[in-house]
């Protein structure tokens, strides 16, 4: 029997040797192949989505929206104020997706006063980036020290990979341009540094408003810098941007002027040394609005600075015992703020008597291995959430829960998510104009998913369905005069999604992805479906790389059927030069987003009809890369 | 049975995924004409080098045809070492190559003088990477 083994042995061995890829094949092999994420990514928490290095480069996404418009969760929207804001339903309401949070490796990086940072990094470049992972539906509270709906971590290159140093430069339609430059080390004593710096001009399509063209053009310095070993990490981030604030706090979007400025920095220092993981992060968000309508308009000028301060830290403890993995945290949070220069209508605005938020979290996790291929993952999160000083919501306590029950073959994985999320206010929205006066419920979403994964050779096919109960939902409400306010009924919503991704030649691949989500009961319509499918090609030529990317969607609100088409090549000169070419959206059928829009006479509130933009431009990218 | 088995997954599982120990495993053999080499890894290949048919992993420096990795005590600094970074290839003395990710992309270089040397042959196929 030995013999047989032996002779197997020696035959497979032999199919190896005559296999015969040369140097620079393997050499290419490794860099397509070689996947950071197999490395980072978390295992049993929630659905997840990962584009690896390569997807990043050969689809030549320069900004994070590049990747969201193809989520077929939520897609990519940009709010009044023309910050990044993918649940974005056209009301009036600054920000509203607070529950998705934005991570840089292991550090969450904060918005200031709206706490989610994807105002901020939804549009940000994102060439420091090697791989990004998405997850949605509740991941792991390891990482939430609040409610977290999706997790988006952006991992940043580092000397492990990216010694040396690389300038970018691009020009785009309207005369939008970029220069990005970086440069990783190791240093002599195991530590190693990424430093990594970006200025942007986005000059945007404008869009008429009764007369006005409304402008979403930002100019944006983006600064990163890492300092790490194998268990410490320095994080340094900075974003300064001024920005055309689209139609802002004009309610019949025809500002005369909507200006934002933004300065976001956050530092932080991560660390996991044995069974401990801990953390210490600083942000401040600072964030000036000047705005300015015709002298009869209902809001006819809005000046505000807000600087916010957040410090954060988090304590874990893990440990493996039979077939458990356990793990215990605790987690803190204060938000400070201050809005100064605060007017409105060139009134002087009463301070707020609220003027920070604490947020204490403790969980309990626990993967427990029935079997090799047999995972139960149960957590608890406790959170308690205070607003001192604060005439309404000042405070609550929350029990959020989760349950995964995992099931592995050679081929299949299946997994089952059972939630609890509640989610409380931000510090915006506390004692604020937005908000019913009024205590308001926390509203909560229960769900379940079922996600099924079968792999074959080349092949990866997975079928996602999911139920999801929202109850106590903050919406607008009309008899507050459209102020935000608990439903009152649950809203339903089911999806399912598939995605197959085919591998046919070495490197070259085929993506598709197919949704379908249906919500029933939202307040002014029974029934809303999304139909929303993605096919995305990349292929390899010797030095030329090619991307296809298909996004068609259709909704039984507007009734109206859109398609993103966008188009890449980059050619490969030698090991250091490469140009590239992209086509975004370039049909102009990106899908169309409404912005509500009214106006206050005399005789009350006249609807003027609602304006449709698209958030993803059509425009044309021309870049090079330098490396050295 | 059960053996062969785990021995068969093994194969299949190295081959589908483990691009850089099957680099390795094509390389540093053909340079000792040898078909079984001896390596003392450092803490960061070790775990990949265990998985190697071809690469038999040993506890004890002196006894390795050649140290793989970025770090080593200077007991071992005799032997000839295939670094795994570029900053441990332009560190050591004895490095004859070495496997490293810069500019965004892997790399494998050798040195022609240290390869001397040794005594080592570079094959046909793997001069142009000498320096």
């Amino acid at each position: 029997m030995k013999r047989f083994g032996l002779s197997l042995l020696t035959f497979l061995s032999l199919l190896h040797a005559e296999d015969s890829l040369d140097i620079d094949t393997l050499l290419t092999d490794i860099e397509k192949k070689s996947d950071l994420s197999e490395k980072t990514k978390l295992e049993n928490s929630g659905i997840s989505l990962i584009y690896t290095r390569d997807d990043i480069d050969r689809m030549q996404a320069k900004y994070l929206k590049d990747i969201l418009i193809s989520s077929t969760t939520y897609g990519y929207k940009e709010n009044r104020y023309s910050a990044p804001d993918p649940l974005f339903q056209g009301d009036f309401t600054p920000f509203v997706s607070c529950n998705i949070r934005v991570f840089i490796d292991n550090q969450e990086i904060l918005g200031g006063v709206f706490a989610s940072g994807v105002g901020n990094l939804g549009d940000i470049d994102i060439s420091f980036v090697d791989h990004i992972e998405i997850y949605t539906q509740t991941p792991t509270y390891e990482y939430s020290t609040e409610p977290t709906f999706t997790l988006i971590k952006l991992y940043t290159k580092s000397a492990l990979k990216d010694e040396g140093s690389k300038v970018e430069l691009s020009y785009a339609s309207r005369g939008a341009a970029r220069v990005t430059t970086y440069t990783a080390n190791e240093l002599d004593n195991d530590w190693n540094y990424f430093a990594y710096v970006t200025y942007d001009n986005l000059k945007r399509e404008k869009y008429d408003s009764f007369g006005t063209a409304l402008s979403r053009d930002k100019k944006r310095t983006h600064i990163i810098a890492t300092l790490q070993n194998e268990n410490h990490r320095i994080l340094f981030e900075n974003i300064n941007f001024t920005t055309d604030a689209f139609a802002g706090s004009s309610i019949d979007a025809t500002p005369l002027t909507s200006r934002l400025e933004v300065n976001n920095l956050h530092l932080g220092y991560d660390a996991t040394v044995n069974h401990f993981s801990y953390g210490v992060d600083f942000d401040q968000h600072i964030l000036k609005y000047n705005f300015l309508d015709d002298p009869d308009a209902y809001i006819y000028s809005k000046t505000s600075k807000t600087t916010t301060n957040i410090i954060s830290a988090d304590l874990n403890y893990k440990v493996n015992f039979l077939s458990n993995e356990f793990m215990v945290g605790a987690k803190y949070r204060i938000k400070m703020y201050t809005i100064t220069n605060d007017t409105l209508n060139e009134e002087e605005q009463p301070p707020r008597d609220n003027d920070h938020q604490d947020v204490v979290a403790l969980f309990l996790q626990n993967v427990y291995s029935l079997r090799e291929n047999l995972v139960l993952t149960a957590g608890l999160q406790y959170v308690n959430v205070r607003n001192p000083g604060a005439k309404y919501n000042d405070g609550s306590d929350i029990f959020d829960y989760r349950l995964a029950f995992t099931y592995v073959t050679k081929q299949w994985t299946f997994k089952t998510v059972a939630s609890h999320l509640e989610t409380y206010l931000e510090p915006f929205l506390i004692d604020s104009g937005y908000v019913a006066d009024k205590d308001l419920k926390n509203y909560i979403n229960d769900f379940i998913y079922e996600d099924i994964v079968y792999i074959v050779p080349n092949n990866k096919f997975e079928i996602v369905g999911g139920y999801l109960l929202s109850k106590d939902y903050i919406l607008p409400d009309k008899d507050y005069g459209g102020k935000l306010n608990n439903y009152n009924e649950t809203i339903y919503t089911s999806s399912l999604i598939f995605r197959w991704t085919h591998q046919y030649r070495r490197y070259d691949k085929f993506f598709m992805d197919l949704a379908y989500q249906n919500i029933d009961n939202l307040p002014d319509i029974s029934s809303y479906t999304t139909y929303k499918a993605v096919f995305r090609t990349l292929n390899t030529f010797n030095k030329l790389n090619f991307f296809n990317e298909l996004i068609a969607e259709y909704d039984s609100k507007s009734k109206e059927k859109s398609y993103t088409y966008n188009i890449a090549l980059k050619y490969q000169y030698n090991d250091s030069l490469s140009f590239a070419l992209k086509g975004e959206n370039i049909f102009d059928k990106a899908p169309e987003y409404g912005y509500i829009r009214f106006e206050v006479t005399e005789d009350g509130i006249q609807d003027l009809g609602t304006l449709y933009i698209p958030s993803y431009d059509r425009r044309a990218v021309v870049s090079m890369e330098y490396l050295f | 049975m059960r053996i062969i088995v785990i021995l068969v997954a093994s194969v299949l599982f190295l081959y589908a995924g483990e691009y850089e120990l099957r680099l390795y495993e094509k390389v540093l053999p053909m340079l000792y004409n040898k078909k079984i080499l001896k390596v003392f890894p450092d803490s960061t290949t070790k775990q990949d080098l265990q998985k190697s048919l071809s690469l038999t992993v040993v506890s004890d420096c002196n006894q390795a045809d050649l140290l793989i990795g970025k770090k080593f005590h200077k007991e071992c600094s005799t032997k000839p070492i295939f670094a795994t970074s570029y900053k441990s290839y332009k560190r050591y003395k004895n490095v004859i190559g070495a496997f490293y990710w810069r500019k965004g992309r892997p790399q494998i270089s050798f040195k022609k003088s240290n390869i001397r040397k040794f005594n080592l042959q570079l094959p046909n196929a793997l001069k142009r990477y000498a320096q």
